[in-house]
């Protein structure tokens, strides 16, 4: 049991300490992220006071197409590296693979989203450092993570790679996005735990949920690899 | 039971016309309403028959994960492709019926919502297959993936109640799109005509099934 | 009741689409043999390779290594074999030292500096141990990856084509060093390989894989030229 987390440890903090010296993965999402916000402020054209209703959308549809490209980008680094198979010839569960690649892509996303999070505070003058948003990123992001991992290792295998994964994925997140957008907007408005507490116990739940699922269903997807 | 023989065709073919007629001689019509109130007899039949054909490819995906028996995955498909036919319908249904009534083609209301998300779940259900390289893998995939999509409804629904208590004013109108003012007749054709798209798309369901299978067997 | 083959498959079927690609094999590799299979392209070789390391499953039989079910004792009949493939399966912005490290990670404790020196002795890697992977030519990564499968003291060796592209170095390395060292410790080997003389340096059992089974075998030393022959014969013969 104790090893459990160990290892889940050592894939992971592999995996880290392999990017943050070619730091590719990470320059390439957060260039992405950045590009996002710019066209989104383009895109939508309100005044400064209306900034506190578009905010919270904007955030999470960015982070989740962030998402989305580092994941197609990370999968199939790993798969053409023959990372992934190195990994699944290990005497270890493929849950234990799984849980370690989720906590790879949290990582990897966390770090991208500490970098944007300030800037959309500056370019929407609204300061989204707060805990419950903090709260509400980890959770929603670590949703987006066992979601992505299981749907992108699928998707990596097949024809159409990238473009299939944000179909497959967005259904998927669409609880996990929804929930993120209003606590983001409900802690803009200044409103109390108790109106939007129950977003984050809902997210609480869908990880609870899936990570349990879909760590038990990736060994079906890791046959035959 | 050969569901080849035209008995069963000629059967399911008799209770969806006794179906049409219900609707189209005998329906009353809605005072409020009007004709388009109709429509909910297409609308609300084929909501239930996409919920319960996306229930199927649950069972068939768990199936098939356990026994491995590709007939499962036969199964599964058959459900999706009919299920995303009948999800579809019901949309398009709900639309033509909203125009009218409510004043706007589509509105957020948590049973829409969760039908949309369902219709593009469905849709992901046999694209992660059709695009998978070969048979057997596209057949785990789509089970693993039908897997989740099914655990995902409640999720979808449950979120979508909530965000729409928190912002009422964007509901145009009632939550319920089925009326409470349902006459013991209407209420009886409602409930035939559930019947009759049950009976026809579990035909439609058998049909495709062997279909599959005797397409596999010709490779 | 002790079973003394090492590997054992029976009856396994494995199709990829429509292709069936091994079709009711069968074989038996008893403990400390070494077993060369020889087959032409697309025979299959590496599907039963990858069957044995559990990465594939069959579709239909049984294969057990050491007594294990490759589906039902999966993790723990990693934990005892070893797999040299086509990809080098490490990571390539790391040393060799690094990666091995990594990967020892996951076994159960074992001296890891002492059996590091020793196999990067044997396979004349000492002076590279500390350099990137991928700044490593194709046989020495090839070396490397031996190191990989070997440094876990590994019951089972399984090898997918190591001579594969390899130049001549590599090779000499492999048939005056490495396998005279894997001889003397009694693992059952099991390689895959064109290279005829290869073959007959390590093996002690031959095989030929053809339409999906094993068409031909022999235990007995004075038949391998004669196997061989025929196998080269099919291999003409097979455009």
């Amino acid at each position: 049991m104790k090893n459990y987390f160990l290892y889940i440890w050592y894939i992971s903090a592999k995996d880290i300490q392999v990017e943050l010296k070619k730091k590719e993965l990470l320059t390439l999402t957060t260039i992405f992220a950045i590009t996002c916000v710019v066209i989104f402020n383009i895109a939508i054209d309100v005044s400064a006071q209306a900034y506190i209703r578009v905010l919270p959308g904007i955030l999470w549809v960015t982070i989740f197409f962030t998402a989305v490209l580092g994941l197609n980008r990370f999968l199939s680094v790993e798969r053409d590296s023959g990372n992934f198979e190195s990994l699944l010839l290990l005497p270890i569960s493929r849950d234990i693979l799984f849980l370690g690649k989720v906590t790879t892509l949290f990582f990897f996303m966390t770090i991208v989203e500490i970098l944007i999070f300030p800037l959309f505070s500056v370019v929407f003058n609204l300061n989204i450092i707060n805990i419950s948003i903090i709260l509400i990123s980890i959770l929603a992001t670590f949703g987006i993570s066992v979601l992505g991992i299981i749907i992108g290792s699928m998707t990596s295998n097949t024809d159409v790679r990238e473009t299939l994964l944000p179909i497959l994925l967005f259904p998927l997140i669409f609880p996990i996005l929804l929930a993120a957008i209003e606590v983001t907007g409900a802690v803009l408005r200044g409103e109390e735990w108790a109106v939007y507490g129950k977003w984050v116990q809902l997210l609480a739940i869908i990880d609870i949920i899936f990570s349990i699922v879909c760590s038990f269903l990736f060994t079906h997807v890791m046959k035959d690899y | 039971m050969n569901i080849n023989s035209k008995y069963y065709l000629f059967l399911t073919g008799i209770i969806i016309l006794f179906d049409i007629a219900l609707i189209t001689l005998f329906a009353p019509t809605e005072i409020i309403m009007g004709d388009v109130q109709k429509i909910l007899y297409i609308h609300v039949p084929n909501a239930w028959v996409g919920f319960l054909f996306f229930f199927f490819v649950f069972i068939a995906s768990v199936m098939y994960l356990i026994t491995k028996d590709i007939r499962w995955d036969y199964f599964g498909q058959s459900a999706g492709e009919i299920g995303v036919v009948t999800t579809t319908i019901m949309v398009i249904s709900g639309a033509i019926w909203a125009k009218p009534v409510w004043g706007v083609w589509w509105t957020w209301d948590p049973k829409l919502t969760t039908s949309l998300i369902m219709w593009l779940m469905y849709i992901g259900y046999l694209m992660l297959r059709a695009y998978s390289s070969n048979q057997r893998q596209g057949a785990t995939y789509a089970s693993v993936l039908g897997v989740i999509s099914f655990i995902n409804v409640p999720i979808v629904y449950m979120a979508s109640v909530w965000w729409r208590t928190v912002h009422p004013e964007m509901i145009i109108g009632p939550l319920k799109e089925s009326d409470a003012g349902l006459t013991v007749s209407m209420g009886f054709i409602l409930i035939y005509s559930t019947f009759a798209f049950t009976v026809l798309g579990i035909f439609l369901l058998v049909r495709r099934f062997q279909i599959q299978q005797l397409e596999q067997l010709s490779r | 009741m002790i079973s003394k083959s090492a590997i054992e498959i029976s009856n396994v079927n494995k199709s990829f689409g429509s292709k069936k690609i091994l079709n009711d094999l069968l074989m038996t590799i008893k403990s400390s043999e070494r077993y060369v299979l020889l087959g032409s392209n697309g025979s299959g070789k590496t599907t039963l390779a990858k069957l044995l390391t559990t990465l594939h499953v069959p579709d239909k039989g049984k294969i057990l290594l050491n007594g294990n079910d490759s589906i039902k004792d999966a993790e723990h009949i990693r934990s005892f074999i070893g797999y040299v493939g086509h990809n080098s399966l490490l990571y390539g912005d790391l040393s060799a030292y690094d990666n091995l490290r990594f990967f020892s990670n996951f076994y159960p404790k074992f001296d890891f500096e002492k059996q590091f020196d020793y196999l990067s002795h044997l396979l004349n890697l000492s002076h590279l141990i500390n350099q990137k992977v991928n700044k490593l030519s194709h046989g020495e990564r090839k070396r490397v990856s031996i190191m990989k499968a070997m440094i876990t003291n590994p019951s089972i060796l399984i090898m997918d084509e190591p001579d594969a592209g390899l130049d001549s170095n590599s090779l000499d390395n492999l048939r005056n060093s490495f396998f005279p060292d894997l001889v003397s410790r009694n693992i059952t080997v099991f390689m895959t390989t064109h290279n005829t003389e290869l073959a007959i340096s390590i093996a002690s059992v031959i095989g030929i894989l053809h339409q999906g089974q094993i068409g031909f075998e022999t235990r007995v030393a004075n038949q391998f030229l004669e196997i061989i022959k025929k196998y080269k014969s099919m291999d003409t013969n097979q455009s």
